[in-house]
């Protein structure tokens, strides 16, 4: 197996590297998530968020291994909403991650928005807010601006942008996503904060980068994520093998 | 509305074939290769262009073993095509996935190989899926010899024969890929960056079919060589003619299916372009002499084509010898009554009220074959950026009567049935191989992929009909919060449904699902002909029988390689 080793801090601490391309990480995600919730989730669009954080320099893979103890979690009850007025939701997450829900909250935060022209979904007891921005380019694509307000930081993506603009946090411990018809009302949202310099050039380098020569991922990660997946497979058997048309 | 292809066919004129007729599984299981079909396409690019292919190392020994290395340059690039051929134990030959040797292993990488890259390659390429390759390849290939045919041949070369074209006729190649993997696998070049930075394979499994070329075209060459070094003073060349007529062989099995169902966006796209060439042949008001001469050509070709084909599935031959038989009547009837066939639209509808779907497919084929001036303008149409992104808002009355509308036939499965369940579709853990097991008799269905669409639309639709009663007419997103599960059949419904021809029609759980379909329908949109099924699950065929040969590229050769037929030799070379 090909594999980049690169010294950090002294032979003692090698991180070893698997440089994948886009589409294996796509694979092996997709059936990570699969291995963790079988039918009964969207595992598809899971593996496209952490694959959009990861390839545009988001550390999305990072964060799904520091996510499997909350993923891997059973019986965790399904997340509740309650409507308040002026297009305003309280979600409570019910301990599930934002990797495993975030779609479905930005999914409400869209039909909300697309009725009152905007919608602030306001979500509590979950985990991983950073992985919100990776919805936002989702969104954007269904023309909607949204405002993800994660603990570690803020972005903000209208209709038209490539990516999001990304903002550091004041302190903020709110996790909300905000959602707009127009990008005219999210003009003055986090306009006193400074953007993270580069951040939307940073993020068009690293999918280029990932494109052109593949993406770095640890390797430790890598086999941690495999051993996930392969849940997905069965045991090969005489009689499986006919299965394949022997 | 869910965003769909890039490139919306705007044909809006045309009659539409319906998808309760297009999608069926069992049509979609007669389909012949046609002029889009990708291996024609790639053909006429590498014609047009004037590529040049030439071997920049030919490193073989008496046997054939040794490396190869050809180096292409087209208009716009130059690639090298490296190939590792070796000595292979005859009972580690197998055209299944799961073998981990191979008589030759192959890679299409950009730009040109030295020798270190050369060095690097040969630590890989030889492993296929145990090994790993870079950003710089762009596919990873396999082929093993088809031993009786490689040896006979070399034999008669070595004696100063051409090979028998009867003995050519029942196996038609030297050699049969078992795999050929792009887009990304193994480390190799994204289909992203391919079709950015490499126009030339640039369209659909272009690059794909391009190895499978040069793998017919090393099959020959090597057979060359070893009859040469086995008898420097008797050998000869193989004769061209001979050459066209042999193809390469290719083993498909389940592996291609669940690709049919994880894109159905590009599927419905090219039956779309499909169906809009027969469309727009159909649509033509008359037909003239000359045109109504080739059709007569073409049908000939075509029974002759048939004819030829060897199989020893018997469904298969029965199956061809019928399609055989209704194509001469087709003919017949056609040139008895010329003056009523004004359009081709006639003669489409007294074939399909007279024989079988099968028959029925083979006339559209040929028809298609009759008009390039007319069709292959949609070859640019055949690529599309697939989307199947959720329409959060849209209300639950009308996906449910999106549901009612495009997925009727799913509906109309019984799942109540015990047989509608037989099947589920699983991943082994030997190299990840998808294989079919028995619901009720084997374990595993708890592990069971994405190929339940039908039962997935049918359990989607039942919740919906209660939250509808319960919650009323919410939106799509407030449904798929409350029921996790469905949001994926959910965006797929939404997107498929804004598709002209949507889904593949078929329950592919049912215990008794031909999977063999699903392949003869993406291998004809590859070009493939010469269906020789080994069983339900996985079927040999030919590729690139009939084609132009790497030596015909500058000569005014046009594309009518399709149905191949023996060749006429001349005697001398008997």
């Amino acid at each position: 197996m090909a594999i980049i080793g690169v010294f950090q801090s002294g032979p003692s601490l090698m991180t070893v590297y698997i440089n994948l391309s886009h589409n294996e990480l796509w694979a092996l995600l997709t059936r990570t998530f699969e291995a963790l919730y079988g039918h009964e989730r969207d595992y598809y669009d899971m593996a496209r968020t952490v694959l959009w954080l990861e390839c545009h320099g988001h550390g999305g893979v990072e964060q799904l291994i520091d996510a499997l103890p909350i993923l891997e979690k059973e019986n965790l009850s399904e997340p509740d909403l309650t409507e308040l007025p002026s297009g305003r939701i309280a979600l409570d997450g019910a301990g599930h991650s934002l990797l495993c829900i975030g779609r479905s909250v930005a999914d409400l935060a869209m039909a909300y928005a697309e009725e009152n022209g905007m919608a602030q979904v306001d979500i509590t007891n979950v985990s991983d807010s950073k992985s919100l921005i990776g919805n936002l380019t989702y969104i954007a694509s269904q023309d909607f601006s949204a405002l993800a307000l994660c603990k570690e930081r803020h972005a903000k993506m209208t209709v038209g942008d490539k990516y999001p603009t990304l903002y550091a946090n004041d302190g903020n411990d709110i996790v909300s996503l905000i959602c707009s018809k127009t990008a005219e009302a999210l003009k003055d949202s986090l306009k006193d904060r400074t953007a993270v310099s580069d951040s939307v050039d940073d993020q068009e380098a690293s999918y280029n980068a990932g494109l052109e020569q593949g993406l770095n991922v640890k390797s430790s990660h890598y086999d941690t994520l495999n051993i996930v997946a392969n849940r997905v497979l069965v045991e090969a058997t005489e009689a499986s093998r006919r299965g394949a048309g022997e | 509305m869910a965003k769909v292809a890039e490139h919306l066919i705007d044909d809006s004129d045309l009659t539409f074939r319906p998808a309760n007729i297009v999608m069926d599984l069992d049509r979609l299981g007669t389909l012949y290769p046609y002029p889009l079909s990708f291996m024609r396409s790639l053909i006429r690019r590498i014609m047009r262009e004037k590529w040049d292919i030439t071997p920049s190392r030919f490193d073989l020994d008496a046997n054939g073993y040794g490396d190869v290395v050809y180096e292409i340059k087209t208009p716009a690039q130059t690639y090298s095509y490296v190939i590792f051929s070796k000595f292979l134990d005859p009972d580690k030959r197998s055209d299944r996935v799961i073998a981990e040797d191979w008589d030759m292993t192959v890679t299409l990488c950009a730009g040109t190989v030295d020798d270190a890259r050369l060095d690097f390659l040969r630590d890989n390429v030889p492993l296929q899926e145990a090994g790993r390759v870079d950003t710089g390849c762009i596919v990873l290939s396999r082929a093993n010899k088809s031993v009786r045919n490689y040896q006979y041949v070399v034999e008669a070369l070595a004696k100063g024969q051409q090979p028998d074209l009867d003995v050519m006729a029942k196996v038609g190649y030297l050699y049969r890929t078992t795999a050929v993997y792009g887009s990304g696998k193994f480390g190799m070049a994204d289909w992203e960056k391919v079709r950015a930075n490499y126009p030339d394979f640039a369209s659909p499994f272009a690059a794909e079919m391009f190895s499978c070329y040069l793998i017919r075209h090393f099959s020959l060459a090597k057979a060359d060589w070893v009859a040469k070094h086995r008898a420097p003073e008797t050998a000869v060349s193989m004769d061209e003619g001979v050459k066209r007529y042999v193809g390469i062989g290719n083993a498909t099995g389940l592996g291609m299916a669940p690709y049919l169902i994880n894109h159905p966006l590009l599927i419905a796209n090219w039956i779309e372009v499909r169906e809009t060439a027969l469309a727009r042949i159909l649509a033509k008001p008359h037909i003239t002499p000359e045109k109504r001469g080739n059709f007569e050509c073409y049908v000939l070709k075509a029974m002759q084509h048939l004819d030829e084909i060897a199989t020893d599935n018997e469904d298969q031959n029965k199956i061809n010898a019928r399609a055989r038989k209704e194509i001469e009547l087709c003919l017949v009837w056609f040139k008895v009554n010329q003056e009523e066939v004004t359009s081709w639209s006639v003669l489409t509808n007294y074939v399909a009220e007279s024989f079988s779907v099968e028959t029925q497919e083979l006339l559209n084929a040929i028809l298609t074959e009759l008009y390039p001036e007319d069709i292959l303008d949609l070859e640019e149409r055949l690529n599309v950026t697939e989307h199947y992104e959720m329409v959060p808002h849209m209300k639950l009355s009308e996906l449910k009567l999106r549901i009612e509308t495009d997925y009727d036939w799913a509906l109309d499965c019984d799942f109540a049935e015990k047989s509608a369940l037989g099947t589920f579709w699983y991943r082994s853990e030997e190299k990840q191989e998808p294989r079919l097991g028995q619901r009720f008799n084997e374990p595993g269905a708890e592990k069971e992929m994405m190929m339940c669409i039908a039962r997935d639309v049918c359990q989607c639709f039942q919740d919906l009909k209660i939250y509808i009663e319960t919650e009323g007419d919410k939106s799509a997103a407030h449904f798929a919060f409350h029921h996790p599960k469905h949001r994926y059949i959910i965006r797929r419904i939404q997107a498929m449904s804004a598709t002209r021809y949507g889904e593949i029609r078929a329950n592919l759980l049912d215990a008794d699902v031909l999977p063999i379909h699903l392949l003869r329908c993406k291998l004809s949109f590859f070009g493939v002909g010469k269906f020789d099924p080994r069983s339900k699950m996985w079927v040999r065929n030919t590729m690139f029988q009939g084609a132009p040969l790497v030596s015909d590229i500058g000569k005014d050769i046009g594309d009518h390689w399709c149905f191949p037929i023996r060749p006429k030799l001349d005697d001398r070379l008997h």
